[in-house]
């Protein structure tokens, strides 16, 4: 997906699309969840209007919810943040959708620079015990 | 960050490495140029990718 990040730092949302729709058919195809639940992620942040970037947002909510993953949309980075704003205000998991605000703020946050994988999953249950500042 | 990227750059030179673990790298070498705003880095690496690379494993669950 790393060429999808790059086609969304350098704007070109078509590409990152394209690419983005290969991604999700493969990971569908083999059942990869959680890779399916990172490129709808990327996808809410390729679309062209917000409100399809949140018909794909919370789609992915949706999905997650139940497992409270957090870092796949940490990794998003603060362009999710008004979207998910935007999401919690629709009543879409207002909570989690908290819980995922104040992980990319603390991801952000000038101590921050890289975070490492939990050791029990990527989950809220364990993330906030396990989540260690590699910087 | 940078110790990572000179360890993957290491990592890219050791020996033979298979084709899909050298892709690996590759591609978290790209991810951290991506993180450091290095684009010109980024698309070269990612340029280099072939695709055949698949998910990490992390990503197939």
């Amino acid at each position: 997906m790393s060429a999808a990040r790059l086609a969304l730092v350098q704007g070109q949302k078509g590409e990152a699309s394209r690419i983005l729709a290969e991604c999700l058919r493969q990971a569908e195809q083999n059942g990869w969840g959680y890779g399916a639940l990172a490129v709808r992620v990327l996808q809410a942040l390729a679309a062209d209007t917000q409100e399809a970037a949140l018909v794909v947002l919370t789609n992915a909510l949706l999905r997650s919810q139940p497992d409270g993953f957090l870092r796949v949309y940490a990794d998003g980075g603060r362009d999710l943040i008004p979207l998910l704003q935007e999401a919690a205000r629709s009543g879409i998991h207002p909570l989690y959708v908290g819980e995922i605000l104040a992980a990319i703020g603390d991801q952000e946050s000038p101590k921050g620079v890289c975070w490492e994988k939990p050791r029990l999953g990527w989950s809220k249950r364990s993330a906030r015990a396990s989540w260690k500042c590699c910087a | 960050m940078e110790a990572i990227f000179g360890e993957l750059r290491r990592l890219e030179k050791v020996g033979e490495l298979p084709e899909l673990a050298r892709q690996r790298i590759l591609d978290c070498q790209a991810e951290l140029a991506l993180r450091r705003g290095d684009l010109e880095t980024a698309r070269s690496l990612i340029d280099q990718a072939t695709s055949r690379l698949d998910a990490h494993p992390f990503y197939r669950s």
